[in-house]
């Protein structure tokens, strides 16, 4: 196959472009707060449950929690898996929730847990990201107090480019990948995640790029989260 | 009177929404680093100053309920689950006026039961299981409950059904209640809401 030529990828997106980025809020109605977030062919469904209380082995604390589970649907992925949450998922799960925890003002829930359900309905490649950012709109749609939004991206290191949410085919011949997962207005990183060889320079470019891409990634998150608000009464009125 | 200020532009978590020597911080706004932010997603809303010479108030509301936990001081709306010697153990339903989402173990303990004759409380004859009581929220209690109180004349049983007929009982005073088809008295811990109690006996 011909090799995509410089400054243009094999679907037709530029360097730093993300792919199709939709994002719904209120899609469950049994959950607190929910949202469905597609980036491309990566489409993810998240539910916000809670607040309810702690297991009592987890013993007393005065701060709140974050409970993350995901679910891949058997069918989400090219070879079938079985049912059941097998080891990457509940790692995938963890780097989830180290990554929301700190946007969250868990010492106004003491001794509560949200629980945050995810699955993962078609694994297009870069999923962590999308399920970072569809849990935190969820959250938000919960009414759940946070610091900040936090959205995420991933980058893809390959030939010498750094590819902005790289897809299933370019994850798969990347040399290097970075997860960056921040809050933007406090513009604090909640999860850093490196894998590969990185060069200083590399490394400092690929921040730069990470970074930029999650401010846009949050007007997009914020745009969704409005539209949701608007669209009913202004309780003050 | 002059109309509240107030803004309908929907403001999102994370935005910032004035400098903190502005107003006060109210619900679902936060501050930091001089700056005062909104923790949810909701429209905001300004409230005069509650006192002379005082800082307005700056509030973001969202749709239907927030999430709420229990807290010190809140006035609780409890199920008796479980009587025991010692303790009664409740589940937390309501936090004021509002029903939670799910329900939160509580435990009333003898010495929490009323403000008078500590010692002489007798759990059976102030609770049943399924009765329906008011109670206070004492602390946030151990790992597996919060500690409840119902040590005032307002907290107490609010709705109980007789062991026998399962009627509701009508309250007829401090610690007896009436099966109005029996008319057998039982024993609770009666919360005073509202007027006195029925018109058979007086305080």
């Amino acid at each position: 196959m011909e090799t995509s030529t410089s400054g243009s990828r094999v679907d037709g997106r530029g360097l730093e472009e993300f792919r199709t980025v939709f994002i719904k809020t209120r899609v469950l109605s049994q959950a607190k707060g929910s949202a469905y977030v597609e980036f491309g062919t990566s489409k993810v469904m998240v539910g916000v449950f809670g607040p309810r209380q702690s297991e009592v082995r987890l013993g007393f604390t005065d701060r709140g929690r974050v409970n993350c589970e995901v679910r891949f649907t058997s069918f989400s992925a090219n070879k079938l898996a079985k049912l059941g949450q097998t080891q990457s998922d509940s790692l995938v799960a963890q780097a989830m929730q180290q990554a929301l925890e700190p946007s969250v003002q868990l010492e106004k829930f003491p001794k509560a847990v949200f629980d945050v359900s995810a699955m993962v309905l078609e694994a297009g490649g870069s999923d962590l990201p999308v399920l970072i950012t569809a849990a935190s709109v969820a959250l938000a749609d919960a009414g759940v107090e946070l610091y900040d939004l936090v959205p995420a991206v991933q980058l893809s290191k390959q030939a010498g480019q750094l590819l902005l949410d790289p897809s299933l085919e370019e994850s798969g011949a990347e040399e290097g990948s970075l997860l960056v997962s921040l809050m933007p207005e406090p513009n604090e990183v909640t999860s850093l995640t490196v894998r590969g060889l990185w060069a200083d320079s590399e490394m400092r470019d690929g921040l730069e790029l990470a970074l930029g891409a999650c401010g846009q990634l949050k007007t997009a998150m914020r745009e969704a989260l409005l539209a949701a608000v608007e669209g009913e009464e202004d309780p003050a009125k | 009177m002059a109309a509240t200020a107030s803004s309908t532009t929907p403001v999102c978590a994370g935005d910032r929404l004035s400098a903190s020597d502005a107003y006060e911080a109210g619900e679902g706004v936060y501050v930091r680093d001089g700056f005062l932010f909104a923790g949810v997603v909701g429209h905001k809303r300004i409230e005069p100053p509650p006192v002379e010479g005082g800082k307005p108030v700056l509030h973001v509301t969202t749709r239907g309920t927030q999430p709420l936990v229990p807290k010190p001081g809140d006035i609780v709306t409890v199920k008796i689950t479980r009587v025991a010697q010692t303790t009664a153990t409740a589940l937390i339903v309501c936090v004021g006026r509002q029903a939670l989402s799910t329900e939160f173990k509580g435990a009333i303990r003898q010495q929490d039961v009323r403000a008078t004759e500590i010692d002489r409380v007798i759990m059976y004859d102030c609770f049943r299981p399924g009765d329906i009581v008011r109670a206070e929220v004492l602390s946030l209690g151990d790992a597996r409950s919060y500690y409840l109180s119902t040590a005032k004349n307002e907290l107490g049983v609010v709705y109980a059904r007789s062991a026998a007929a399962g009627a509701p009982l009508v309250p007829t005073g401090w610690v007896t209640m009436q099966c109005p088809d029996t008319q057998t008295v039982e024993k609770r811990k009666v919360a005073k809401v509202g007027g006195g109690w029925g018109s058979a006996t007086g305080k």
